[in-house]
């Protein structure tokens, strides 16, 4: 078994809270909601003003008060994306507009949170500029006036709480399908004050057709094998960006991720609310971790019917949202970790090994075919206990003693720990 | 840089790996049918040409008499591309074609040369509306026409588009979907741009632009490695058979980007990505001139050399270090800025220092200091050079 040096993983964790913000934030079930977070070990929920139904501070502060109130009550902090806006981006005085409107949130925060809080918070201009359809296909000279001005606007009321802090502000969103859109995250580096960047966010999905659309093949089981194939690519977008950031402290986050996004959310949700979606989701983790990512949000935390979500509006959870949580549990920030084989094409296993400090030692594994079958792992003997989700657990994570083997009834995602 | 103990004179070391180092497999070559001087290519690509076949002898004889091997291209796809005898006919065309090769050179020597079938079928502009399923026809009627005709297994494809969003499903359902008894190769294509200044969001400040062209020089590795590892265990080539900095088809837009100094440490340092990705071989789209870059990289970083990759004293080089049998050894060092640096930089036992001015190699002796006037490709070496 050949096994990789060990790296720290630096990787938080986080999900975005967006179409769905009402069920999170103002729902029945929202204190469930909030427990799934925290088992989930959330560290920054992305949530959206100016889109995505969000409320609007100016004329609905107390909703706008209790969806900022929602997460601070998980433990994590807001990732605040100022969407859009409908003026004509090439207006200055839109552009001056916008930068007010989104100034005055962040003064209204820091009135009622305290700057001591609000300094901690993520601030993320514009989503998806490079995509005529969700973010308006600006040009990156559009973008950059907006975020330039956004972010001075932001920083007049919080500068004075961050001494020597870098500010969390960030962009550009970049959506990931399109060719070139690691343009966006090489110009925003490269054009903008460094002093006004804090974070690069870029987003992957790794596939938006159905069986048989635009050229994907009309198989399910080919599409699905050559989706789970391609989750290395988490692992090498996140290294083209830490190259393009070369070092200078600006985090690199994933802020949208999952494995579908088809348009109409029954196509979707066969993908991403399924025990593939599991398999795809820890598969992706395994590889942003590996590629040194310091942040990611999958997309989207709380659903109704939306085909997205790793939970219903009553908390209920997805195979994802088990396979999400073994990894937090398993996979902390600080811990070491290395990638022993075998070759997960080879084999359909993919392996990770991690130790804490305090003597913990896990492989966290994900089974990337959908059919039965059965590993032993020989450096996992003294891990004595295994967690697992797959074919035949009925959607819940079920715990058994362990002697270094592991079997799957189909797509999975187990861990053998001696915890 | 340290990086003097990679380096042995006596050449004793050579027959193992030291930690870290790879073999060298890329082989060298052109896409494009002109006639040579080839500059260290080992391979040429020709497009195949009934209608013109003394034009196609002309040029395949020329690489046969520079000791280039050949790859033949069967471009054109019969359309419909949902007619069930198109496939039928182009692949009896091929094979006829093949035929005429076999006749005229001889087995031993057809039977050494590779044959892609189609190009850019990913592409709307270069295929129109072509599936996957269709290609796959085409491919499987086709290389089992060659394959009967010619008994060796040197057919490949699909010469996937890389600047389409999906090229890699392409790959991936061509390794998984055809037969690998008909696979020779698996070939995909990658430049750094197509756009204009300011056109399609392309940065219209030509500085920002050249840099955001470098910048992704290490998408080649990216996807050769992504190729190599669908690849793994089988004796399949991967190979990236059209590469350059800029496509676009006005000359006056590519050719600062490609043909200037610029284009060479673009070059370079695609080179050295795609050494470090594990492609096996490179069919550079360019015309096979007397290119200072691709002479330097055949004559000091050679097939079976043993590689390494020292981390760079700066983000803005790429550095490869190849050792040969005979006790050569240097390093291959690209300048990726504009403007003029110089990093100290130590090897032992090499004294020769080569640079690449325009297109012509210049040598001067090493002291220990490397400098660029800008954009620049350099070699420290002990050995002589000449071609391998």
């Amino acid at each position: 078994m050949t096994v990789e040096p060990e790296t720290r993983i630096k990787l938080q964790y986080g999900l975005n809270e967006a179409d769905c913000w009402r069920y999170f934030a103002i729902g029945d079930e929202r204190q469930r909601i909030w427990e799934r977070h925290r088992q989930l070990g959330v560290r920054i929920v992305r949530i959206f003003l100016f889109d995505k139904y969000a409320p609007d501070p100016n004329h609905e502060w107390k909703l706008f008060e209790a969806y900022i109130q929602a997460v601070l009550n998980v433990g994590a902090v807001p990732m605040i994306t100022f969407a859009k806006f409908r003026r004509p981006p090439d207006d200055p005085r839109a552009v001056r507009w916008f930068a007010n409107q989104c100034s005055d949130v962040v003064w209204s925060c820091i009135e009622h949170w305290g700057g001591e809080v609000v300094r901690d918070w993520y601030w993320c201009v514009w989503n998806e500029p490079n995509s005529t359809w969700i973010g308006g296909g600006l040009s990156f000279e559009q973008y950059r006036r907006i975020y330039e001005e956004v972010a001075h606007g932001i920083l007049r009321w919080l500068k004075s709480y961050l001494g020597t802090r870098q500010p969390r502000i960030g962009g550009p969103a970049v959506e990931g399908f399109q060719p070139f859109w690691l343009d966006w995250v090489y110009r925003f580096i490269s054009e903008i004050d460094p002093s006004l960047i804090g974070f690069v966010n870029w987003h992957r999905y790794a596939d938006w057709r159905d069986t048989g659309e635009a050229g994907a093949p009309a198989d399910e089981r080919t599409l699905r094998s050559m989706i789970l194939w391609q989750t290395e690519d988490y692992g090498a977008r996140a290294q083209s960006v830490a190259r393009l950031l070369n070092g200078s402290g600006v985090l690199n986050i994933c802020g949208e991720w999952n494995a579908h996004s088809h348009y109409v959310p029954a196509v979707r949700a066969r993908f991403n609310q399924s025990l593939f979606g599991a398999a795809h989701g820890a598969s992706a983790l395994l590889h942003l971790i590996r590629g040194g990512a310091d942040a990611e949000m999958l997309w989207t935390g709380t659903d109704e019917a939306c085909g997205y979500g790793v939970m219903d509006k009553s908390g209920t959870p997805t195979p994802l949202f088990h396979a999400k949580h073994l990894c937090s549990r398993y996979l902390r920030c600080g811990d070491r970790i290395a990638f022993p084989g075998p070759d997960p094409d080879e084999s359909g296993l993919q392996i990770a090994r991690v130790r804490g400090d305090d003597g913990r030692k896990s492989f966290v594994t994900v089974h990337l075919r959908d059919e039965p079958a059965e590993y032993v792992l020989a450096d996992a003997r003294d891990c004595g206990r295994l967690l697992k989700i797959d074919g035949a657990t009925g959607n819940q994570v079920r715990e058994e003693t362990a002697d270094g083997s592991v079997s799957f009834a189909g797509y999975g995602v187990a861990v053998l720990t001696n915890e | 840089m340290q990086t003097g103990t990679l380096c042995d004179p006596a050449g004793t070391r050579q027959a193992a790996p030291e930690p870290g180092e790879v073999r060298m497999r890329l082989r060298y070559g052109f896409n494009a049918g002109t006639h040579g001087p080839f500059a260290g290519a080992g391979i040429v690509r020709i497009s195949a040409s009934a209608a013109d076949w003394a034009g196609f002898a002309r040029l395949a004889q020329s690489a046969l008499d520079a000791g280039v091997r050949p790859m033949v291209g069967f471009r054109d796809l019969d359309r419909p591309y949902d007619e069930p005898s198109g496939a039928k006919r182009f692949a009896e065309r091929c094979a006829e074609f093949v035929k005429a090769c076999l006749e005229r050179w001889g087995a031993d020597s057809v039977g050494q040369w590779y044959w892609a079938i189609g190009n850019k079928p990913n592409s709307e502009w270069d295929s129109g509306g072509l599936t996957f399923d269709q290609y796959r026809r085409f491919y499987e009627e086709s290389a089992t026409a060659i394959l009967s005709t010619l008994g060796s297994r040197t057919v490949g494809g699909p010469a996937a588009d890389g600047f389409q969003p999906f090229w890699f499903d392409w790959l991936w359902r061509f390794v998984h979907e055809i037969d690998p008894a008909l696979i020779g190769f698996v070939s995909w294509h990658l430049y750094g741009d197509w756009r204009e200044h300011g056109a399609w969001g392309a940065p219209a400040d030509d500085k920002v632009f050249r840099g955001l062209i470098l910048s992704r020089t290490p998408e080649y590795e990216v996807r050769a490695r992504a190729v190599a590892r669908l690849l793994k265990g089988s004796a399949i080539l991967n190979v990236c058979d059209e590469w350059n900095a800029h496509a676009h088809w006005d000359p006056q837009v590519s050719g600062p980007f490609n043909q200037t100094a610029f284009g060479a440490a673009y070059r370079a340092s695609a080179l050295v990505h795609l050494m470090r990705g594990g492609a096996d071989m490179e069919l550079f789209a360019g015309a096979p001139y007397e290119d200072g870059v691709k002479r330097l990289c055949a004559e000091h970083v050679r097939l079976g050399d043993w590689l390494s990759f020292p981390p760079p004293p700066d983000a803005d080089l790429d550095v490869v270090m190849a050792r040969g049998a005979d006790g050569r050894c240097g390093a291959l060092v690209v300048h990726r800025r504009p403007e003029p640096a110089a990093y100290p930089f130590e090897l032992t036992g090499c004294r020769r220092l080569l640079k690449l001015d325009g297109n012509r190699v210049t040598e001067a002796p090493f002291r220990g200091m490397l400098s660029f006037e800008g954009y620049g490709v350099a070699v420290v070496t002990n050995g002589q050079g000449g071609r391998p």
